[in-house]
């Protein structure tokens, strides 16, 4: 082919590329699902199921399934499907439905703002620039990993061998050639301990398995599968004070935070893995002028996890860090209905919709007391079902404790729970019919230990 | 028959970077060694990121004038070759009027050094102009010139143009020995290469002390001094305007707080005299002054929202001044030595001054073909839809976001790896890029990255364009 013609095939290409982003610039949706992870396919299966048809899903990576898609740890899908599942078998069988509705979604694509109106901009390499609209957009981006360089480790920077742990096991599966023989984990998150269970079946000695607090993060089911069966030693209070290595590492110092005077450990390793929690991802919300609650570091929602604009659901890890699958994945079939009734009440305009129904019912603030993660923040009194389930966690591990719930000042029930581990999410249901016959402006959760 | 060059050029960093560039406008062989992987490794990539007004050196020193002259010539050549530069302003903070002096002092020696628009401002207008700034400061002096830049893409830019118009870059190259025989110079590496050249410059940084013993009778002593440094996320990059400075110490210009040019905000450095020319480990003790002594000149610093901290090694003469000369006994080499702060500052003065130490030497001919541009970076966040939405029809590569904290490209990242001297590490891109630099510090991004790198320099190996 001589120079002309290449020019012009090349031109061709081009002009039907053309074609192509034109087609599919603008797209209006019922409902956009932003993260295609577990949290928003089973919001979209939920959407569907409810009778939507109108949905699409926007996915950063070049598949589905978000995070899951690269855990090769069990205990998926135990509650919900009666089977232990590995964390990609579960989630390709949410795929396969996904596809089976022949639900819309476009991957490679990456949200860069939401506006108020709820239109959406986003890019990808096929499609360029686009721009959705949407009645409703469920917000389902995950969390992402607290970094080294936030825990402020003194040291040296080494280019290989510090990892997190979320990013280790994403290499891992993409089968990336990584050297490792002599291993320490820091953070005893989920992450960290699929890590570990991963990393010793692989043959790799697990030199020391560190958790600055003095509890386990993780669930205990991993714990259990991680942990226990491995025999590993889990040292609790114990940190990374030092890492050393300049090119590659070399060594890292830890230190028994109970007893200060004892002289940090320096010990030989390749590899370090830092595990030591997800924060909510929600920085388009922030660029929308949504605040975070430090609590659980996610966006301020309501009884239907709708943020503070009308018909922005968010879900998932991006709402607060869960403990486990089957929690995300009730609340997306949850948040899914809910979204379905929201967009269905836009069409039909009546009075009682929940976008005016604010104007109409009261809105009672939900208070923390010694336990933190509350979820919901507010409840609006006319959206309430039969029952509203309030999530969240305590902060330490609490030997014997009575959770109270206060209307108002007047407790309404007390609840026994002991002991309490903060590497459970818990959750109190309280009854519609008696927040709207006591009707309280406040209700307080509240932890009150005894002796 | 050996090749000789004119002008062999040891240390890629800053420094190294302007005086390739200057010469480059010559017709000549010029070489650049280094003994890492990439320009700007050293104190180049690890500094407080400030083109510094001039108003802190002793006037009538050779640093002085290198800062305030290099100071001004920075605004043009940022704009130049596209280096992210911005002219913030900075304030030298003091808490009492019995500090006035010391102000004053400062103000003298700047207005000697030719430093425009200084002058002393008191509590109302400080506030008015910098929100956070700590309610125990009550005087300033406030410096308008004072700006931020990007260390790296300055030192890659430089790099750049210099190799578009013919300067040799090699990496890996660790020089262990300097001989003089007949004129020319052979310059060994560690790799067993061995280079020769009628004139060499020595300027490498915290080393130059070692190449400089490697021929001179007349010995050096450079003190690598350690400074930490926290950084802050952008999420928190509107906390300061201004570069915020303590009163100066006779350990340099102390902690300040500034913000970056790519929206950050910086703590540190702290300044500590080490043995080890590689030691950037950063300590407890330096960790927790940085902590300490920024909250005297600011309030409320944001602390929880650090991202990563790091260390650099000063180039520090014992003498504290900056030695630019041909060596007296060894004629034909030059020393660029003790290039601390404002060594960045200083860069495109020192480079220009290089060149013409050179040009005494050996009569070179002006470059015909001198090009004085590189093609742009594109930053698609700062493209307006209508030019983004063409981009990505000819270039989709623009429109796959990779780093998701600050939403860099794959695009992007393809070309710093196609670029003359172009990335060939996960580090390289880092800075090239500034993907990796967000606050997940590169645990989403990392295994993609790697992916494309590995993809294009295999490309690149066969031949052919990423």
């Amino acid at each position: 082919m001589d120079k002309k013609t290449l020019k012009t095939v090349s031109e061709l290409r081009v002009v039907k590329h053309i074609k192509e982003v034109v087609a599919s610039f603008m797209g209006k949706f019922d409902a956009v699902i932003i993260g295609g992870g577990p949290s928003g396919l089973s919001a979209a299966l939920s959407l569907y199921e409810n009778g939507e048809k109108s949905i699409m899903i926007l996915e950063r990576e070049g598949r589905l399934g978000g995070v899951l898609t690269s855990c090769t740890q069990d205990g998926f899908g135990m509650e919900l499907l009666n089977e232990s599942l590995s964390g990609k078998e579960f989630v390709s069988r949410l795929v396969k439905k996904i596809d089976e509705c022949k639900i819309p979604y476009k991957l490679n694509t990456t949200v860069v703002a939401i506006n108020k109106d709820k239109t959406i901009e986003a890019v990808s390499p096929d499609g360029g620039m686009m721009r959705f609209e949407a009645k409703c957009i469920i917000y389902a981006l995950g969390a992402r990993e607290k970094s080294r360089g936030s825990l402020n480790i003194p040291g040296s920077r080494p280019i290989e061998g510090v990892y997190s742990a979320g990013s280790l096991q994403k290499l891992l599966e993409e089968g990336a050639n990584i050297k490792m023989k002599d291993v320490v984990i820091l953070g005893s998150d989920d992450v960290g301990l699929s890590v570990a269970n991963r990393l010793v079946k692989s043959g790799v000695t697990i030199k020391a398995f560190l958790e600055p607090q003095d509890f386990i993060q993780g669930s205990n089911y991993n714990k259990e599968k991680s942990i226990d069966n491995n025999n590993i030693e889990l040292k609790l209070s114990h940190t990374v004070s030092a890492i050393i290595g300049k090119k590659k590492l070399e060594k890292v110092k830890i230190r028994n935070l109970k007893n200060p005077t004892e002289k940090d450990v320096e010990i030989d390793v390749d590899t370090l893995v830092v595990s030591v929690g997800l924060i909510p991802e929600c920085s388009l919300l922030e660029d929308l002028g949504l605040s975070l609650s430090p609590s659980t570091n996610g966006p301020y929602v309501n009884e239907s996890l709708e943020s503070a604009i009308d018909g922005l659901f968010v879900i998932g890890n991006a709402l607060y860090v869960h403990d486990i699958i089957e929690h995300i994945t009730e609340e997306a079939l949850f948040v899914g209905k809910l979204a379905y009734l929201y967009i269905k009440s836009l069409q039909s305009n009546v009075s009682t919709n929940q976008n005016s129904a604010n104007k109409n019912g009261t809105d009672i603030t939900l208070v923390e007391d010694g336990i933190r993660s509350l979820v919901p923040m507010t409840i609006n009194t006319l959206n309430l079902k039969e029952f509203i389930t309030l999530t969240f966690r305590v902060s330490k591990v609490v030997r014997s404790a009575k959770i109270v719930v206060f209307f108002d000042q007047k407790p309404y029930e007390e609840v026994l729970k002991s002991p309490l581990f903060p590497n459970v999410v818990y959750s109190i249901r309280i009854a519609r019919n008696d927040i709207l016959h006591f009707s309280p402006s406040k209700i307080t959760v509240s932890l009150q230990e005894l002796n | 028959m050996k090749k000789i060059y004119d002008c062999i050029i040891i240390g890629a960093g800053v420094t190294g970077a302007a005086t390739a560039y200057n010469l480059s406008r010559y017709k000549g062989k010029f070489l650049v060694l280094d003994k890492e992987n990439d320009v700007c490794e050293g104190t180049s990539k690890a500094n407080s990121a400030i083109i510094h007004a001039g108003f802190d050196a002793t006037p009538g020193t050779l640093m002085a004038e290198l800062n305030v002259k290099g100071s001004q010539m920075m605004e043009e050549l940022a704009k130049t070759l596209n280096v992210p530069y911005k002219r913030n302003g900075a304030m030298v903070v003091a808490k009492s009027e019995s500090e006035r002096p010391r102000l004053d002092e400062l103000l003298e020696r700047g207005r000697k050094n030719g430093v425009r628009d200084l002058r002393i401002i008191e509590k109302d207008e400080i506030r008015k102009i910098e929100e956070n700034i700590s309610p125990d400061v009550t005087l300033a002096l406030y410096a308008p010139t004072s700006a931020i830049i990007c260390p790296f893409t300055l030192t890659y830019a430089l790099s750049e143009v210099a190799a578009i118009n013919g300067v040799n870059f090699a990496f890996n190259k660790r020089v262990i020995g300097i001989q003089k025989t007949d004129g020319i110079f052979r310059v060994c590496t560690e790799d067993q290469s061995e280079y020769y050249s009628k004139v060499v410059i020595n300027a490498s940084g915290v080393y130059a002390d070692v190449i400089h013993n490697m021929v001179s009778k007349d010995r050096a002593t450079i003190v690598p001094r350690k400074g930490e440094y926290m950084v802050l996320d952008r999420s928190v990059g509107n906390f300061v305007k201004h570069t915020i400075f303590p009163l100066p110490t006779a350990m340099g210009k102390g902690i300040l707080v500034t913000p970056t040019i790519h929206g950050n905000v910086l703590l540190g450095p702290t300044a500590k005299d080490t043995e080890d020319k590689d030691n950037t480990e950063t300590t407890t003790e330096g960790l927790e002054t940085i902590k300490k002594k920024c909250k005297e000149s600011m309030k409320d610093v944001p602390l929880s929202k650090v991202i990563t901290s790091f260390a650099g090694l000063r180039a520090h003469d014992v003498r504290h001044q900056f030695t630019i000369e041909e060596n007296k006994d060894v004629k034909g080499f030059i020393d660029v030595m003790g290039i601390e702060s404002p060594g960045l500052s200083s860069a495109p003065a020192i480079g220009e001054m290089v060149s013409e130490i050179v040009l005494n030497i050996l009569p070179l001919k002006a470059n015909p073909r001198f090009k004085n541009e590189r093609k742009p970076q594109i930053n698609p966040r700062e493209l307006s839809r209508k030019e983004y939405k063409k981009l990505v029809l000819f270039h989709p590569e623009y429109a796959k976001i990779v780093c998701r904290c600050h939403k860099i490209t794959k695009g992007e990242i393809l070309d710093c790896i196609n670029r003359p001297v172009g990335a060939t590490t996960i580090l390289g891109i880092k800075k090239r890029t500034t993907a990796l630099m967000g606050a997940c510090q590169g645990s989403f991004c990392l295994p993609e990255i790697t992916n494309i790198l590995n993809e294009a320099l295999s490309k690149k190996k066969r031949g052919l364009h990423g």
